[in-house]
């Protein structure tokens, strides 16, 4: 397992160079998603070390994903155009907080893995989504879709969350009924993988200027 | 986002997986058909909206030339009534007292003589300027008269030998697009007096029942369309706009030494707002 999450580590690396490398030419969503990239790289390497030292990281694992889910909250501020949903997205962080502090004084403890917190964001992702394919389909631009780095960015968003999902319910399953979990743990390593590989390659494409132009058309 | 490390040694499969994984695959059979669904739609629309904004970029060419060219017919009427109500007035006035003026010798009196021809020759001139540029007298006489003036006043001003040939029996075409034409006629010939050097003019109006075409065919030294300068290919590329402006297609054909020609065809059923004078802004 070592292995995979150092080349884990090593694609999350690269992703955040490419993202440092382009950051001028990014859109304002996809500058936020670059330093998404890089405090994820922080926070994975940090929960390595941490679970090496004290055999649990599940802390960081905690503020991680509040952070997290902060950071892609504000990468579809930027891309939702809809100024209701725009502050739906703000009051959703806060609901989100609030709903951590719930979680970990009463459900999950700060050494528990906070699977509430990950469903209840997956799920939410998957509604900016949703909301964020609508918009696209409104004001549909000129560049051919498959060139466009917000279709790649959100249908990877769409296809990880609903993935994930379905795995934590059948590893949840799995484990219940003491059934050998393996292959799903191995799924959701690829199922990772894949998501930061094709990040990678939505930020290797997006061009500020023309999503300046797409969006403006709209 | 993460990678969880759950190691699990436990029983084997159950009989409920068969349903977990059908529902499984048929959860992400319904996802890829939403993805395929998706991108379907999206590139339909993307056509849809790329006729719509060539739809609306052709609409835009329309008015913004039609504006033009009604700014550019006001134009000439005014310059036109100029002409007419203050110019040749006053040159018929200065005529008069040249007739007027007594006490002369009779070497004088030749020169006055002289000079009173050209101001009457002058003064036919600028009426025959004033009535080509006078859409009321193009509309009122109508294109086929009007042209055959426009050449006579060609020939006799020597600076070119223009034919006229009309075949078939003339019918009228609308005043929109006879004025249209004419403005495309005198453009033309524009061009011929002052860029090609040609000696000989060959205009010809064919009228059969479902087509119109209007030739103009020179002997001047011809030219390569990509070579021409911006203002000479505005000129021809104007022909080009006014002429789809009623409908017509415009034929623009050179060469080097060969001379020109240019072809206006025109479907004289073919119904078209601004030429068929339906629109509010209609010119005159």
């Amino acid at each position: 397992m070592d292995n995979q999450y150092y080349v884990y580590l090593l694609l999350l690396f690269l992703i955040s160079i490419a993202g440092v490398a382009r950051y001028k030419k990014l859109s304002p969503a996809f500058k936020t998603l670059t330093t998404l990239i890089i405090a994820t790289f922080i926070s994975e390497t940090i929960k390595k070390i941490i679970g090496k030292i004290f055999h649990n990281s599940m802390p960081v694992a905690h503020l991680w994903a509040i952070m997290e889910y902060a950071f892609f909250s504000f990468v579809y501020y930027h891309l939702l155009e809809d100024r209701l949903v725009k502050k739906a997205i703000i009051a959703s962080v806060f609901f989100m907080l609030l709903l951590e502090i719930v979680n970990f004084s009463f459900f999950e403890t700060l050494l528990q893995f906070p699977s509430l917190i990950l469903n209840v964001s997956q799920f939410i992702y998957v509604l900016y989504s949703l909301l964020l394919f609508r918009q696209m389909l409104l004001n549909p631009a000129e560049e051919s879709l498959f060139k466009q780095s917000v279709f790649w960015f959100n249908l990877d968003m769409l296809l990880y969350c609903t993935a994930m999902f379905l795995d934590f319910a059948l590893t949840d399953y799995f484990i219940k009924n003491n059934l050998d979990a393996t292959i799903l743990i191995y799924f959701s390593i690829v199922v990772n993988m894949l998501f930061y590989a094709v990040i990678g390659v939505s930020i290797l494409i997006d061009n500020r200027k023309y999503n300046a132009v797409s969006f403006n058309n709209s | 986002m993460r990678l969880v490390l759950i190691t699990v040694n436990s029983n084997p499969s159950s009989d409920e997986l068969y349903v977990i994984f059908f529902s499984a695959t048929a959860f992400f059979v319904f996802l890829a058909g939403f993805i395929i669904y998706f991108i379907v739609l999206y590139q339909k629309r993307q056509r849809q909206n790329k006729v719509e904004r060539e739809s609306l970029q052709a609409n835009f060419r329309q008015e913004f030339l039609k504006a033009r060219l009604e700014i550019q017919e006001q134009t000439f009427a005014h310059v036109s009534r100029e002409i007419h109500d203050n110019i040749t007035q006053v040159l018929s006035f200065v005529k008069l007292n040249l007739a007027m003026m007594g006490g002369t010798n009779a070497e004088q009196q030749a020169k006055i003589s002289e000079n009173r021809d050209l101001i009457a020759q002058v003064i036919t001139d600028l009426r025959d300027l004033s009535k080509s540029l006078s859409f009321e007298n193009i509309t009122k006489q109508g294109l086929v008269k009007t042209i055959e003036i426009e050449t006579r006043r060609i020939n006799k001003s020597g600076l070119l030998n223009s034919t006229l040939l009309i075949e078939g029996d003339s019918y009228p075409l609308g005043e929109q697009r006879e004025l249209v034409l004419f403005r495309i006629f005198q453009e033309a010939l524009n061009n011929t007096l002052k860029h090609s050097g040609a000696k000989d003019l060959t205009i010809a109006l064919q009228y059969i029942p479902e087509m119109f075409t209007l030739t103009l065919e020179d002997n001047g030294t011809g030219f390569l369309r990509d070579n021409l300068d911006d203002f000479m290919g505005a000129g021809l590329k104007n022909i080009e706009n006014r002429a789809s402006l009623i409908g017509a297609v415009a034929t623009i054909n050179s060469e080097p030494g060969n001379g020109c020609s240019i072809k206006i065809s025109l479907n004289p059923l073919e119904q078209r707002l601004y030429a068929d004078g339906n629109h509010q802004d209609h010119i005159g």
